[in-house]
């Protein structure tokens, strides 16, 4: 077994239950997936319920993640009741890293411009996933043969497409930091490299699933795998990966989304989305790597788009190993199981493939640690 | 008056029923021919083999029916079963149960076959995942109708002999019709030709998920000229709401199916519809009920069609 010291990794989009689904995931318990997945700082999406949006909630959060082995960064939602701006200088002040609106654009574009401006003026990034809400309602899957074959509603990539190109002159003209979160399409991938190259302050991440599948695995109607942004076409996916290699895709996230299994298993359309992520991330990464279906990836460049990279979307300085970092072995062969994994749900696409990489102790605060026991997820 | 059964073939690949896009040519040659031999059995009132006698089936039917359930109904009774329905209004479902706990239940009572009709696509392979029963489709959302594509099938074959090379023009609401799917799918597993045509709205957006011999028309002439069978497809209301349609009025008037029109394609061309008709929009009465149409035989095949999918895939084959 050759052991390796790698820099703890940081997800961008990651979910958690805590407060209001503590049966799909605790804090705790996700967090305790998150450092088995090589994670040590976890950016959480506020659409809990009731969602964090105001300086209280911040703290609570922040308060059930004190003390565990990966940070808690949280972000707070960009608006109250989809109608009204945040309190963000509070929402700051409380710690939040960020504000998000979440999968899609308002429905108001005088709120988006609002949202904008007062997040620039709080020196806050917002998060978003640039989604035309319009086109994207009702949709289950991606809008392409397969939605066509299993006569599904389709969510066009169009809708990418559209939400950028509300989104982008707004960012131009408030000044706005944005980090485009799950990018999906090609479309969406060259309009965020025009907006960089524009030299627009944007920055953007892609799902590790939309990296490793294409529509073609909805046929059969798997439930797991319906995630949102859907899972696009082939050529997205290529798209996706010419962008990460060039830059205009800056990192890698779960897309962590808990779903308790007797909401999960139910007829397609009203499966829940979302699949969890933080623990077969990296993994699944690696043995598709191994195994030939995605282009050989050096380790350098997986530590990038895992680490280095969504740390500085969140303002935080490059992590250092022997600081804060996770023991691997990465010849390690495992089959994720829910026996093996800490999340409490298992809408796992990955469960009972097999996987490569095994983390096998922490580096916290520059002393060596075990991972936590299963059972005290 | 009896006489001998009809011949029965062999058991078929497949053990569910979930739609036809992946269903064999040999095996739809099977359940067409089971199904050709019921109908004339019926036509010359000869008893059918009581293949179904001890046989559990019930109609799971999340979504409203009429003659889908009746002619499924109509079917198990002749094969000898003694169907139990079950409708999701009034039902656990409705309580809030899920579609898991509730098929997972029947099962239990000791259901050997459902025949499931529901809103949503995808719901007959997600039953055949979650129990041990035999799953028969009997409409899923917008993705399969799998029986209505095999009775359009059996009366095209009846008149038509092969299909191999047939033309074969599909006109209306392609993008949301289970019926539509399910007959692109079985023309072209038995070497069918399919031109569809309706409102740009209405029209798949990505044809080329159906393979080579479907394809997009020009036009409806380009759709009717030479067809060998013309299928309509009933347009609903709903789509004026939902903004796919200006009214039904112009629907009639670039779309509907006239004595004109259907002069385009091949002199006898059949004329089908799943039903149920509005006259007067898609097609008109004088060609609903003229010569050309198949309509009602349609109807009638649907139960020698179901009879032969329950048979194969359920029948008790020691009683034959």
């Amino acid at each position: 077994m050759s052991e390796i010291l790698l820099p703890g990794f940081c997800d961008l989009g990651c979910a958690f239950g805590e407060p209001g689904s503590e049966q799909a995931e605790t804090i705790a318990s996700g967090l305790a997936a998150a450092t088995r997945g090589g994670f040590s700082v976890v950016a959480m999406e506020p659409f809990t319920e009731p969602a964090i949006d105001s300086d209280a909630q911040v703290h609570l959060v922040r308060h059930r993640a004190a003390g565990l082995h990966c940070d808690l960064l949280p972000l707070a939602a960009a608006t109250r009741d989809k109608g009204t701006l945040s309190e963000m200088a509070l929402l700051a002040q409380a710690g939040a890293a960020g504000v998000s609106l979440g999968d899609t654009l308002p429905r108001s574009t005088s709120l988006l411009r609002s949202v904008l401006e007062y997040a620039a003026q709080n020196d806050l990034t917002v998060f978003v996933h640039p989604c035309d809400p319009d086109l994207a309602a009702e949709g289950i899957v991606h809008e392409g043969p397969v939605a066509e074959r299993l006569g599904l509603r389709g969510i066009p990539s169009l809708a990418e497409e559209i939400g950028l190109g509300t989104l982008l002159p707004l960012v131009r003209r408030t000044k706005a930091r944005v980090h485009l979160s799950r990018i999906s399409s090609a479309v969406g991938v060259s309009l965020v490299r025009e907006a960089k190259l524009e030299g627009l302050p944007v920055t953007a991440d892609v799902s590790f699933r939309h990296l490793l599948a294409d529509e073609s695995i909805l046929e059969g109607f798997p439930e797991d795998w319906k995630v949102f942004p859907p899972l696009r076409g082939a050529t997205d996916r290529t798209a996706l990966w010419a962008g990460l290699r060039d830059g205009s895709i800056d990192a890698i996230c779960s897309l962590h989304r808990p779903v308790a299994a007797e909401v999960k298993s139910a007829e397609f359309d009203k499966s829940p989305y979302g699949a969890i992520g933080l623990e077969t991330c990296f993994p699944a990464l690696l043995a598709a790597s191994q195994a030939g279906t995605i282009q050989k990836v050096d380790l350098a460049d997986w530590v990038k788009w895992l680490s280095t990279a969504p740390r500085k979307v969140l303002g935080l300085d490059a992590c250092d190993a022997q600081h804060e970092g996770t023991w691997w072995d990465l010849a390690h062969k495992w089959t994720p199981s829910e026996a093996t994994l800490a999340s409490r749900s298992s809408n796992c696409p990955e469960m009972g493939v097999e996987l490569l990489g095994k983390a096998l102790r922490l580096r916290r605060r520059g002393t060596d640690l075990e991972l936590p026991a299963l059972e005290q997820a | 008056m009896t006489k001998s059964a009809p011949g029965i073939p062999g058991s078929l690949s497949i053990r569910h029923l979930p739609g036809l896009r992946d269903v064999p040519k040999s095996d739809l040659e099977a359940i067409l021919d089971t199904a050709q031999s019921f109908r004339e059995a019926l036509d010359e009132g000869v008893a059918v083999p009581k293949t179904l006698t001890g046989v559990s089936v019930v109609n799971l039917f999340f979504e409203n029916s009429t003659r889908t359930r009746l002619s499924f109904e109509t079917a198990q009774k002749r094969l000898g079963a003694s169907p139990m329905n079950f409708t999701s209004s009034g039902s656990s479902a409705a309580k809030g149960e899920s579609l898991r706990d509730t098929a997972r239940n029947i099962e239990s009572l000791g259901a050997d076959v459902f025949v499931v009709r529901h809103s949503s696509a995808g719901v007959p392979a997600f039953l055949a995942s979650q129990t041990n029963t035999v799953v028969v489709n009997a409409g899923d959302g917008a993705c399969e109708h799998p029986t209505q594509g095999l009775l359009d099938a059996l009366t095209m074959r009846q008149h038509l002999g092969s299909l191999e090379g047939k033309k074969v023009a599909i006109i209306g609401d392609i993008r949301h019709s289970r019926v539509a799917r399910s007959n692109l799918w079985a023309l072209s597993t038995l070497g069918a030709t399919v031109r569809v045509w309706g409102p740009a709205t209405l029209l798949p957006r990505h044809p080329e998920a159906f393979g080579a011999q479907v394809r997009v028309a020009k036009s409806l002439d380009d759709a009717l000229e030479g067809s060998d069978a013309v299928m309509l497809l009933r347009i609903q209301h709903e789509r004026q709401s939902s903004g796919l349609l200006p009214s039904l009025r112009e629907y009639r008037h670039s779309f509907g199916l006239d004595r004109d029109r259907l002069r385009l394609a091949k002199p006898g061309a059949l004329v089908l519809h799943p039903g149920p008709i509005n006259r007067g929009v898609e097609i008109v009465s004088e060609i609903a009920d003229g010569p050309q149409s198949v309509i009602l035989e349609q109807v009638t095949n649907g139960v020698a069609v179901r009879m032969a999918v329950l048979h194969l895939l359920a029948g008790r084959k020691t009683n034959v």
